[in-house]
C-alpha cells in the first residue's frame, strides 16, 4: 500500500507547507537545554532505547521480556517518591510498617504494570520531542509514539533530582497522569477501609499477578 | 480552586438530587436520564463543583453498573465477533472513513474556537484524504506526519467558558460531563446531515463507531480492568484528566495542580 502512495506524498507536503507558512506552527524549541533539561533528556532517552532493544528481541519469551522490562523500570523510577504521591494526605495514616509494606508491594505491582503494558508494543518507535523544567526543578520529558497501533500517543515523563540521582516520578499518557490516577483510586480505598484495606488489595493484586505467572 | 458558597451548594445539590432522584430508576429511564441531568445542570448552574468531586457518584455508579453489564453481555461479545470477522486494516479503514466524514465538523469546531491554524490542517487532512486516501479509507495524511485534530461541541463549549460540571456517566456512551453530554446530543442531532439521511443511518454510524472503538481496545480495556483498583474511579479520572488536557491543547497543568499533585509539603508529617 505504501509504495503505492507514496508519490502522493509530496503533493501533500507541498499542501502542508502552503498551509503552515500562512499560520503560527507550533514547534517544539530544542534549543536552550539547561544542564538539568539535558541530564533528564539523556535518562528517557536512554531508558527508552533499552525498553525498545528489550522489545526488539523477537525470539525471547513473553515473560522474560516482561521480567526485562520490570527491571528497567524498577532500576529508573523513585518509587519512594511515587508511593508518598500516591498516598498524598493519606500518607499520614500510615504507620511506619505499613508505609514500607505499601512501599515494595506498590513498587511491585507498578513494575509489573508498566512491565506488561509495554511488552505488547513492537513496531512503534519514540521520537523524543523535548524537555521543559517546571519551576521547582522537576524536568517534564515529552515523547510521542510514531507507529504501530498507538501511533501519535504523547508520554510525558516527569523526571526528579533526589539524593544525586534523577529518576522517573510519573508518567502521563495523553494527559492523564498516572499519579493523579492512582491517588485517586486509592482515595476511594482508604476512604471506605482505611490503611488496610488498600495494602489487602494491593497484596491481592501482586498475588494475582504472581500465581498468573506461574500459570503461563 | 475556590470553594463554592456551601449554602448555595447544598441547596443546589438538594436540587439535584431531586431531579436526579426521578430518573434513578432502571430500564428505559435510564438511557432517558442521560439528556435530562445535562438539563438539570443547566437549570441549576450552582451544580458547577470542583472536577474532583463526584457529587452524583451514587447515581453515576448506578448507571456505570448498566453498562458494564451491557458491555459484558452484548457490547464486549458484539465487539469480539467484529474483531474476528474483520481483518485488522479493515477496521482501520472503517475508523479512517468515519474520521473522515466528521473532518469538516471538525474543521467547523476549530473555526469556531478561534483556531485558523488547526482549521487549515484539517482542510489538509480532508483535500489529502480524498484525493490519495480512496474517499478517506487511508489516512495518508497521517502517513505524512499532518497532525490529526479532534474537537466536537464539547470542547468549544468549553472554550466559549462553559464550565464542564460534574462527572456524569452516560448509559451506552459511558464517561461524560453535562457540557459533553450536551456536546454529545448537540453533534449527533445538530450535523447537517441529520436532516438529509434517515435516522437509521445516522444511528448506525454511531453505532459503527462505538463498535469499531471498542474492538480496537479489547485488549487494553480487559487489561485494564484487571489491574485497576477500582475501575469506575479508573476511568472517571482518566477521563476527567484527558478532558482537562484536550480542552487545554495539552498545555500542561496549572500552577495550583502542579503544586497539588506532585510535592508533598501538604501532607509532610
Amino acid at each position: 500500500m505504501k509504495t503505492e502512495l507514496w508519490r502522493n506524498r509530496l503533493a501533500v507536503l507541498v499542501l502542508v507547507a502552503l498551509v503552515s507558512a500562512g499560520g503560527e506552527v507550533s514547534q517544539v524549541r530544542a534549543a536552550e537545554l539547561s544542564k538539568e533539561t539535558e541530564t533528564a533528556h539523556e535518562l528517557v532517552s536512554e531508558m527508552i532505547d533499552l525498553v525498545l532493544a528489550e522489545l526488539s528481541k523477537k525470539e525471547v519469551e513473553k515473560e522474560v521480556k516482561i521480567k526485562a522490562l520490570e527491571s528497567i523500570v524498577s532500576e529508573k523510577f523513585d518509587f519512594a517518591t511515587i508511593a508518598r504521591l500516591v498516598l498524598a494526605k493519606n500518607y499520614k495514616r500510615f504507620d511506619e510498617d505499613q508505609r514500607r509494606d505499601f512501599e515494595a508491594n506498590f513498587k511491585h505491582y507498578l513494575s509489573r504494570f508498566y512491565g506488561s503494558r509495554l511488552v505488547d508494543y513492537a513496531d512503534e518507535n519514540v521520537e523524543v520531542k523535548g524537555a521543559r523544567l517546571e519551576k521547582r526543578g522537576d524536568v517534564t520529558v515529552m515523547t510521542k509514539i510514531i507507529g504501530g497501533d498507538v501511533d501519535g500517543i504523547e508520554m510525558n515523563y516527569r523526571v526528579r533530582n533526589r539524593n544525586d540521582a534523577w529518576r522517573v516520578i510519573d508518567v502521563t499518557i495523553e494527559g492523564v497522569s498516572t499519579v493523579s490516577n492512582f491517588r485517586a483510586q486509592f482515595r476511594e480505598i482508604i476512604s471506605q477501609g482505611g490503611p488496610e484495606e488498600l495494602l489487602k488489595t494491593l497484596r491481592n493484586k501482586t498475588h494475582v499477578d504472581a500465581d498468573a505467572k506461574e500459570g503461563a | 480552586m475556590s470553594a463554592p458558597d456551601p449554602d448555595v451548594e447544598f441547596v443546589s445539590s438538594q436540587v439535584c438530587r431531586r431531579l436526579l432522584g426521578k430518573v434513578t430508576l432502571r430500564g428505559m429511564r435510564l438511557a432517558v436520564s442521560g439528556f435530562i441531568a445535562p438539563v438539570c445542570l443547566m437549570i441549576v448552574s450552582g451544580c458547577a463543583t470542583p472536577p474532583e468531586s463526584d457529587p452524583w457518584e451514587d447515581f453515576n455508579r448506578g448507571t456505570f453498573a448498566f453498562n458494564e453489564a451491557v458491555d459484558k453481555y452484548a457490547f464486549e461479545p458484539l465487539a469480539r465477533g467484529w474483531d474476528r470477522l474483520l481483518p485488522d486494516f479493515v477496521e482501520t479503514g472503517i475508523g479512517n472513513l468515519l474520521d473522515h466524514v466528521n473532518r469538516p465538523f471538525v474543521l467547523m469546531h476549530n473555526l469556531l474556537q478561534g483556531k485558523p491554524a488547526a482549521a487549515g490542517v484539517d482542510l489538509v487532512r480532508l483535500v489529502a484524504n480524498t484525493i490519495f486516501g480512496f474517499g478517506g479509507v487511508v489516512d495518508v495524511a497521517s502517513m505524512d506526519g499532518v497532525p490529526e485534530n479532534e474537537e466536537d461541541w464539547g470542547q468549544t463549549l468549553a472554550v466559549w467558558g462553559v464550565e464542564s460540571g460534574p462527572y456524569l456517566e452516560l448509559p451506552f456512551f459511558g464517561p461524560s460531563t453535562p457540557r459533553s453530554a450536551f456536546g454529545l446530543a448537540a453533534d449527533t442531532f445538530g450535523a447537517p446531515y441529520s436532516y438529509f439521511i434517515p435516522f437509521w443511518s445516522s444511528a448506525t454510524m454511531t453505532g459503527t463507531r462505538l463498535l469499531n472503538t471498542r474492538a480496537h481496545y479489547l485488549d487494553q480495556i480487559e487489561q485494564e480492568r484487571r489491574d485497576a483498583f477500582d475501575w469506575y474511579v479508573f476511568r472517571r479520572d482518566a477521563y476527567l484528566q484527558n478532558l482537562k488536557s484536550e480542552v487545554n491543547d495539552g498545555a500542561g497543568l496549572e500552577s495550583d495542580d502542579e503544586d497539588d499533585l506532585y510535592y508533598y509539603d501538604d501532607f509532610e508529617d
